[in-house]
């Protein structure tokens, strides 16, 4: 097995729908490793739900003739989503109206799938999950490296930065923070002196990609500022 | 209740009839109010009494001051006026020239002797030289002092009490040559002393104070000389006053008097002494002849009574009898009493006054107490009556209250819903019930007429029908049912009750309605008959629609499942992954025997569930369907309306089958005249013989199929209906093609859809 193959996982509780499924993809697609699982809770029990992937989810989402204890396609969504799972998940359904909720699913991660259709929709479909779980994944990562330059400021500098990121001079920061806590004032030079520790910390060269950097990463922080 | 019958004989003490205790109770409080009244009379008069004694005792001090102011004012001027050289020259002359006889004293005992008036003998000694000489400048002198003192008369005597000089010397009468030695104030100027005396002039028959002092020549007493003073001026006063005053003398004769009657008359009883010492002086001789007098008793009568410091006379003034106060002032100096009086009359008139106002305050106060007793008595009278009332208000109140909450407490616990209406149907009343049952307010049902809100609007037909039966009194007494529905939209079935609404006198005044909510168990009955219908469809029918969408969902899977593994089949052809692709098309076989798995198994329960062709009668068929449908039929308010020759023969046919075909077209005929109202809504079944075949026809009153549906109404899967499945016509029309016969379908010209089922007849 490629270690670079994207995990896919097929959840179905009909065993020729998965094995046919996982037929066709092994022999039209390239770069997946397919696991297949007969039921919702074995496949969030065994499944690398952490790490980026696609699962197909064909589990009846009521219990008009499904299994009692057994979790719905819909019930396994919002355990991943509880989870902050990465994976891009494909849910077919047949006729019928969608199901409000899962719109509201994080990171737009959940594709629609109508049934029947053929296989080169479906495969499209698979496709297109693919580069939805690299780019989930990408921006994970993103957010991990971001969060730990973060955690290398000093505390003075994670208070430093978000001002500066507002466009506002050494001056006019030293003068905010001072104002903001008269207990600790702050001088511009010193302000200065941290403004060059955060460039180097962060990897940014001015305040507008220190502002772009906590915008996409923590806008918490400038809306505080603002809001005080 | 109890209530006192009449006002007036409520208070016993004013009944009719008193009690003797009563009457001198009330003799007793009169009495005592008189005695009361006369107090105040007697009060008012002794207060008047006692003003008028004030007043009296200041006219007494005004009038003792007057007469003592008199007496002094003259009683020096004869002394004074003797100290003339003149007037001792005169005497000395006189008694020089005085022939004898004339110098004896007269005798006293008789006084009328005694006067001798304008003697000739002294008048003609005066009238010689020198003694006239000096007469007449004594009588200028006298008679000067006299004008300036204002007295009436001033005079010398000599010893003998001749008159030697006279102030009124040519006057007329004169006092010259006249003797006064029985004047006592004579008497009393010759022995030494100070003359005084009042008494009626001898000469002038005026009366007048005398004063007289002695004159002395040398050591001796040698003349006389005298002032006569009128007090006219103090009569004119007393005349001027209201009350009479009276002088008296020591003897208790009345001398100066306002009234001039009660003059010289004797206020007591005099003495014969008094009487001859009186004659003898004769001090009030009015007339110079006149007789020796008696004086008759002052014309009064005298009250004196112990605790009063005044007496009352009574006495005849002006003919009237009147009542004086008089108060007496000894002046002793002079030997006289004074005597000024007040009238009574004002005393009295204030008693008088105090007890008839008294009187009259007693009457209105009397007649003020009687009217405010009256007026209690009437008030006690009403407040008992008011609180008699209130009591029975507040009773009634209170019952009325208790048997309100009764009945609303009775109301509220009902869960029937109650309503009232008037004749016209109009809502005048309904319970907490109702509201809850219908989900409208009361205000939102009071006063409304029909229809009212909660009326179903698919049987507004049968609620205007049932009103109308029930405001005629035609409603079933043993109820009839509705359906209505609730406000939030969702249907009520309601057995209604209807009594007529009789007031307390009698008349119609409306309808009551109680309404009990068989929603429960209409719900109840309605399940029960869905399950049942269930329970045969399922059961005993085997329903087609049913078991095909089960199928088709059952099919979808291995078909999915076909499609994925061709699909990959074509990727391992393409990859050349021979073993693969051999996997996937076993796979792909298997699958496809599953999905004819499923078919089979299709066909292997209809043929399960059927007995199989058999000779039957086609009415016995339809009748057998009447029967099924006859709770669904109820359900949709729909009548069954049949028309079925008797002789028609048999067909082989699967009952089971046949039924399901007919119960199908029943059914869609059923469905199809849902928005029709209840009335029209009607089913024909028809049966009959056509040539070698039998036909079953079926038809409704709805709105029949559209033009462009009628074609496709047999393909599967075509529905007009939003939960159908589009199989029913479908297998209806493979059922009969199983039979040997066809179905057919037309829309009728009166409206509604007609299908045809034709059976070829057994040969």
């Amino acid at each position: 097995m490629n270690p670079n193959n994207l995990n896919l996982y097929i959840v179905d509780d009909d065993q020729p729908m998965r094995k046919s499924l996982g037929a066709l993809i092994l022999a039209r697609l390239d770069g997946f490793a397919v696991q297949s699982f007969e039921s919702g809770e074995a496949f969030l029990d065994n499944a690398h739900v952490d790490a980026s992937g696609i699962a197909i989810l064909d589990l009846r989402f009521d219990d008009v003739s499904g299994q009692v204890g057994r979790m719905s396609g819909l019930e396994v969504i919002q355990a991943l989503n509880d989870r902050k799972s990465p994976l891009a998940v494909i849910f077919p359904c047949g006729h019928g109206t969608i199901p409000e909720v899962v719109d509201a699913m994080q990171d737009g991660a959940v594709s629609w799938l109508q049934k029947p259709c053929s296989e080169d929709v479906l495969l499209g479909t698979v496709q297109a999950a693919k580069e939805k779980a690299q780019s989930i994944a990408a921006n994970r990562r993103a957010r991990h490296a971001a969060i730990e330059m973060w955690g290398r400021l000093s505390d003075r500098e994670k208070e430093v930065a978000p001002v500066i990121a507002r466009g506002m001079s050494a001056k006019d920061t030293s003068r905010f923070l001072t104002n903001l806590d008269l207990q600790r004032p702050i001088d511009h030079r010193t302000v200065e002196n941290h403004w060059a520790k955060i460039r180097a910390k962060l990897d940014v060269a001015n305040s507008n990609e220190l502002q772009r950097f906590l915008t996409s990463y923590f806008p918490e922080l400038l809306e505080d500022q603002s809001k005080s | 209740m109890t209530l006192p019958a009449d006002p007036s004989r409520a208070p016993a003490h004013l009944k009719a009839g008193r009690t003797s205790t009563q009457y001198v109770l009330i003799a007793l409080a009169v009495m005592a109010w008189a005695g009361l009244l006369a107090g105040a009379g007697e009060w008012a008069a002794r207060r008047e009494i006692s003003a008028l004694v004030d007043e009296v005792r200041r006219s007494l001090e005004v009038q003792t001051l007057t007469l003592r102011g008199t007496v002094a004012r003259y009683k020096h001027i004869p002394f004074t006026s003797g100290q003339q050289n003149d007037i001792s020259g005169l005497l000395t002359l006189a008694s020089r020239n005085m022939p004898a006889h004339l110098a004896q004293d007269f005798d006293e005992s008789n006084p009328l002797l005694n006067k001798y008036r304008q003697n000739p003998e002294v008048v003609e000694l005066l009238a010689t030289h020198p003694l006239q000489e000096t007469t007449d400048r004594v009588d200028v002198y006298l008679e000067d002092i006299n004008r300036r003192v204002g007295s009436e008369a001033l005079y010398l005597m000599d010893a003998h009490g001749w008159v030697l000089s006279a102030s009124n010397w040519n006057g007329d009468p004169s006092f010259k040559s006249d003797n006064y030695r029985f004047r006592p104030y004579f008497k009393q100027a010759r022995a030494g002393g100070m003359g005084f005396f009042y008494a009626v002039g001898s000469t002038s028959g005026l009366p007048g104070l005398f004063f007289a002092t002695p004159v002395q020549v040398g050591d001796t007493v040698s003349g006389v000389m005298a002032i006569k003073v009128t007090l006219t001026d103090v009569e004119k006063t007393w005349e001027q006053a209201q009350s009479p005053l009276f002088l008296l003398d020591k003897r208790g004769i009345v001398f100066l008097s306002s009234k001039a009657h009660q003059l010289y008359t004797a206020t007591r009883p005099l003495s014969a002494e008094d009487l001859a010492d009186l004659n003898r002086t004769r001090q009030y001789d009015t007339g110079a002849n006149s007789k020796a007098r008696t004086f008759t008793r002052t014309a009064w009568t005298v009250d004196q009574r112990p605790d009063e410091v005044f007496q009352r006379i009574a006495m005849q003034i002006d003919g009237h009898d009147k009542e004086y106060l008089a108060i007496s002032e000894p002046l002793p100096e002079f030997d006289w009493t004074l005597m000024i009086t007040a009238d009574l009359a004002p005393a009295e008139q204030a008693r008088w006054i105090t007890i008839i106002m008294g009187t009259l305050l007693s009457a209105l106060l009397l007649l003020g107490t009687l009217l405010w007793r009256q007026r209690e008595t009437r008030m006690i009278y009403l407040r008992r009556l008011r609180e008699e009332l209130e009591r029975t208000v507040g009773e009634r109140t209170k019952d009325l209250a208790e048997s309100i909450s009764f009945r609303k407490a009775m109301e509220d616990s009902l869960q029937t819903g109650m309503r009232a209406r008037d004749r016209e149907g109009r809502v005048i009343y309904v319970n907490p019930a109702l509201c809850e049952i219908t989900g409208y307010t009361s205000e939102e049902l009071l006063g409304r007429l029909p229809p009212y809100p909660y009326w179903h609007p698919e049987e507004t037909e049968k609620h205007w029908a049932d009103n109308e039966a029930a405001l005629k009194g035609q409603a079933a007494l043993t109820g009839y049912e509705a359906r209505y529905r609730h406000r939030d939209g969702h249907d009520l079935y309601m057995m209604i009750f209807t009594a007529p609404l009789i007031d307390g006198d009698g008349n119609h005044t409306g309808w009551m309605s109680s309404m009990v909510d068989i929603t429960a168990q209409k719900n109840a009955e309605e399940r029960q008959r869905q399950h049942a219908i269930q329970m045969q469809r399922t059961g005993r029918l085997a329903n087609m629609g049913e078991m095909a969408s089960t199928l088709a969902h059952e099919l979808s899977q291995p078909l999915m499942a076909l499609v994925n593994y061709s699909g990959a089949a074509k990727g391992f052809a393409n990859k050349g992954h021979t073993e693969l692709l051999n996997e996937t098309l076993s796979d792909i076989s298997e699958q496809a025997q599953r999905a004819a798995e499923i078919i089979a198994r299709i066909r292997g329960f209809v043929r399960q569930s059927t007995p199989g062709f058999q000779p039957c009668a086609i009415n016995d068929i339809v009748n057998n369907v009447i029967a099924l449908m006859r709770p669904e039929a109820l359900q949709q308010k729909s009548r069954i309306v049949t028309r079925m020759p008797d002789e028609l023969p048999p067909i082989k046919a699967d009952r089971v089958l046949l039924e399901q075909v007919i119960l199908n077209l029943v059914l869609n005929a059923m469905q199809a005249m849902s928005d029709r109202f209840p009335a029209d809504r009607v089913v024909t079944i028809e049966t009959g013989r056509e040539g070698d075949r039998v036909y079953a026809r079926v038809w409704d009153t709805g709105a029949g199929v559209a033009e462009r549906d009628s074609q496709a109404l047999f393909q599967p899967f075509f529905t007009t209906k939003a939960d159908g499945l589009g199989l029913g016509l479908n297998i209806c029309r493979t059922t009969m093609e199983l039979h040997g016969g066809r179905i057919d379908f037309a829309n009728r010209p009166e409206g509604g859809a007609m299908f045809t089922i034709y059976i070829p007849v057994e040969p």
